[in-house]
């Protein structure tokens, strides 16, 4: 009888241990991100008042290299870490109306800050990534192979300070549903103070000078977007071309400013592709 | 013909109604429903407007346990709804249904359980699995359970299954598969001639795996992640010794910064009782202990293993302004602590005795080094670091000094006084990086005046007192209650020493309730202050918030 028992210990014993497994180093795969044609939207949430911000945007400069520039930043202000305060030091609001919109959401300021998307697909029904996990959730949509190609095509007029931007898509695939297209205006070294916990981004505890990067500024056609196809199924080889103007404001330094354009499936919010482009080319 | 067919049909609807009757006599049903309901309002001071509730003016946090018993089955589910969860919660739990389902056989050596289920190898350093309603936690295990006791005072276990993550199912390469056993002996029950003896001893053991596939393109990721454990229970007289060793494979994740080092855990404590005397002390390591079933998943999820808490748990409003949080990626402590009840009739101890309790706890970083000149400390896709075992690292975590007197002074009054001087890392614990450590000294006086057997006020009054945070804190609660059934109570906690003098605010709340038999209601309207809760070292963060809350409670 107790043999038995002692039988069924070692056993299942023998199948535990046997469930292990060492990896032996190099610990990180290799593989070539530098070819394909499909890009990635990351959109790191972030406030000033976050201290632990910089180091997720240093991460995603670092993953921006890494894979081989293909994904494209833009850095969203909102949530508590956000607010303007009292503080002189603190008193921008970076906040956009779009951002704030998304916010609330997708729950990136109820979840902490920083976090991000990555071309706003769910992980484990959560939209929501930590930087952690930033790039495991870019490398395999890397690995797809692009269903859109799109072409950002800037014209700033200094003297009347109005920007025409002419976006056009192309599709590799044929889909359906409704597919949206956004189109935003990101600015890079606004120099700010930012609450900060690591010295390889700036001053601690605050860095006065801290040069903020991938800004959201503003939408060109809302918080959402407007459909590409007015829901209609669309095929292989099928171009789409959208137009808007965008009157610059004082603080919007043309040569400092990019504009983000994605698609996305309206139903789940996924992003098809995305490409940037510099105001001034 | 028509009546032999007659009779026999009364003869079987009687048989098996009697049948149904017995049946029915052995069946038992038992539950418990808690409802917690949130209402929302506007405060400018908290800096809460219209436009931050944003029409989410309601939080619903609501379950109900259903246990069915006959002879030797029992089944039962959990029915939970958080529509929406209350502010603090994990807005991942947003929804309804029913989480948990299971059903267990039991013979008198035997215990078959299928559906959900929480287990725990010995303090929980490899395995365990448990629901804590006030964190909205819940890590229980959907599969199968064995457990055995073929003679007294072995008991082996055996458990397979996947952990809940919120409302999401389980799909195949999502996250990973748990399984493991455990093995108990205690030699006094099993061994007839330890049977009586002084020496009390039992030994365990616990080996479990999870299987993950690997979805990382990233890095190189182990599949099977297997993790061990040897604990002892020694008890001879007075004295009373426990230990736990674990030691888990590499397990690259998020919570680690996928580092491939091992990982280890150990606790030990050590107890001596006797009359009017107690001396209680702890140890504790742990070294990349972080052990989930999904490598990608952060916070307060799918944790496969549990490291016990070591800090005294404060309950005062302003003693629990600053609760540890366990650090699984490291840390090393200790905790002392010694009860007195100094005897009756004595010039220190009065008609009554007096009690007094002296607790003191401190927690560090563990030691970290290099693992080579070329690698950073904790850096990606390598080994991580080095470090000794039972060497302390520089940074202190959280260090506490608990004096606590308890002294009856006649039939009706008795008091309670506390002071506790508390250094806390709130970088670390917190996550507010870059903010100092506060140093702060609290103080506590709590009264109670019995009036009748059934009527009773108890006053707290606290004090805060720290350069750090938020400085300054006064708190005074008024408690009144007429027992069985009513309770009321009226408290203020006063950021008075604020450096900002704007942000001096009372936080006040008013609240009472009634208990009839296993029902109980209570219903509070005030402020809620930013703040942590914890529940044995795993923490939720509680936002600023003012409204009205009603609790409801009933078991049966």
């Amino acid at each position: 009888m107790k043999i038995r028992y002692l039988l069924l210990l070692v056993l299942t014993a023998v199948v535990v241990f046997n469930s292990c497994e060492k990896v032996d180093p190099p610990y990180i795969e290799n593989v070539d991100y530098c070819s394909g044609d499909k890009k990635v939207l990351l959109e790191d949430y972030t406030g000033h008042q976050c201290v632990n911000c910089p180091t997720a945007a240093l991460l995603a400069h670092t993953l921006q290299d890494d894979f081989c520039d293909r994904v494209v930043i833009m850095a969203v202000h909102a949530g508590y870490f956000a607010q303007p305060t009292s503080d002189p030091l603190f008193s921008s609001d970076y906040r956009t109306e779009a951002g704030n919109t998304w916010d609330t959401f997708f729950g990136n300021g109820a979840q902490g800050n920083p976090n991000g998307l990555v071309n706003r697909i769910p992980i484990n029904d959560n939209y929501v990534v930590s930087p952690g996990n930033w790039g495991t959730a870019i490398a395999p949509l890397l690995q797809q192979p692009a269903e859109a190609k799109m072409l950002i095509k800037n014209e700033f007029n200094s003297s009347t300070k109005k920007l025409t931007t002419k976006v056009t898509t192309t599709f590799l695939e044929s889909m359906e549903g409704n597919i949206q297209l956004l189109v935003c205006l990101t600015q890079d070294s606004i120099v700010s103070a930012q609450k900060n916990n690591n010295p390889d981004a700036g001053q601690t505890p605050v860095e006065e000078n801290y040069v903020h990067m991938h800004m959201l500024r503003t939408t060109l056609n809302g918080n959402w977007g407007e459909s590409v196809n007015g829901g209609n199924t669309v095929s292989n080889g099928d171009v789409f071309v959208k137009e808007y103007t965008l009157e610059f404001k004082e603080e919007w330094i043309p040569k400092n400013c990019h504009i983000v354009a994605f698609i996305y499936h309206e139903s789940n919010k996924n992003v098809i592709q995305v490409e940037e482009s510099p105001v001034l080319n | 013909m028509k009546k032999i067919v007659f009779i026999s049909a009364v003869l079987y609807f009687m048989a098996t109604a009697l049948h149904a009757q017995d049946f029915l006599k052995r069946s038992e049903v038992h539950g418990s429903f808690e409802t917690d309901v949130m209402f929302y309002q506007p405060d400018n001071a908290l800096g809460i407007t219209d436009s931050t509730i944003n029409g989410n003016n309601f939080g619903f946090n609501a379950f109900a346990d259903i246990i069915y018993t006959l002879d030797n089955f029992s089944a039962g589910f959990r029915y939970e709804a958080y529509l929406p969860p209350i502010a603090g919660f994990d807005t991942q739990l947003e929804g309804q249904g029913f989480p948990y389902l299971w059903a267990t056989y039991n013979t008198e050596k035997y215990s078959f359980t299928v559906g959900n289920f929480y287990e725990q190898f010995g303090n929980g350093l490899v395995l365990r699995t448990y629901q804590e309603w006030s964190l909205g936690y819940d890590n229980s295990i959907n599969g199968v359970r064995v457990v055995a006791e073929p003679v007294k005072g072995l008991i082996f276990k055996g458990v397979y299954g996947t952990q809940r993550y919120y409302w999401s199912k389980w799909e195949k390469n999502g996250r990973g598969v748990v399984k493991g056993v455990d093995a108990e002996l205690n030699f006094n029950d099993v061994f007839k001639f330890m049977s009586d003896a002084k020496l009390q001893l039992t030994l365990g053991g616990s080996a479990v795996s999870k299987y993950q596939a690997d979805n990382n393109p990233f890095y190189k990721m182990p599949k099977n992640v297997g993790a061990f454990a040897g604990r002892f229970n020694i008890g001879i007289g007075k004295f009373n010794f426990t230990s736990e060793y674990a030691y888990k494979i590499n397990d690259p994740s998020a919570v680690n910064n996928y580092i491939y080092k091992d990982g280890q855990g150990f606790i030990f404590t050590g107890s001596y009782s006797t009359t009017g005397l107690g001396v209680f002390a702890m140890f504790k390591r742990y070294d990349n202990m972080s052990y989930k079933s999904d490598q990608a998943v952060t916070g307060n999820a799918l944790d496969i293993n549990y490291l016990p808490a070591l800090t005294e748990d404060h309950t005062y409003m302003l003693a629990a302004m600053y609760p540890y949080a366990t650090q699984p990626n490291g840390e090393i402590g200790f905790q002392v602590q010694v009860n007195y009840k100094i005897p009756k009739k004595t010039w220190l101890g009065g008609k009554y005795g007096t009690g007094i309790e002296i607790n003191y706890s401190q927690i560090n970083d563990i030691d970290r080094q290099k693992v080579n000149d070329t690698t950073g400390i904790n850096q990606n896709g390598t080994l991580g670091y080095t470090s000794e075992f039972f060497k302390f690292g520089k940074t202190i975590f959280n260090r506490d000094l608990t004096v606590k007197i308890d002294k009856k002074f006649s039939k009706n009054l008795k008091g309670i006084y506390t002071y506790i001087n508390q250094q806390y890392n709130q970088d670390v614990v917190l996550g507010h990086t870059g903010e100092p450590n506060v140093f702060a000294h609290i103080g506590v006086i709590d009264m109670t005046y019995k009036f009748t057997s059934k009527k009773a006020l108890r006053v707290e009054l606290q004090g805060l007192w720290t350069k750090e945070d938020k400085q300054d804190w006064a708190a005074l609660m008024f408690e009144y209650t007429i027992s069985p059934h009513w309770f009321f109570s009226i408290a203020d906690q006063y950021n008075y020493g604020n450096d900002i003098a704007e942000d001096r605010l009372h936080y006040y709340t008013g609240s009472f309730g009634y208990t009839y038999k296993t029902t109980r209601v209570s219903v509070t309207y005030g402020r809620q202050r930013e703040g942590v809760v914890c529940v044995g070292g795993v923490c939720r963060q509680v936002p600023a918030s003012n409204g009205f809350s009603i609790t409801l409670s009933s078991n049966f």
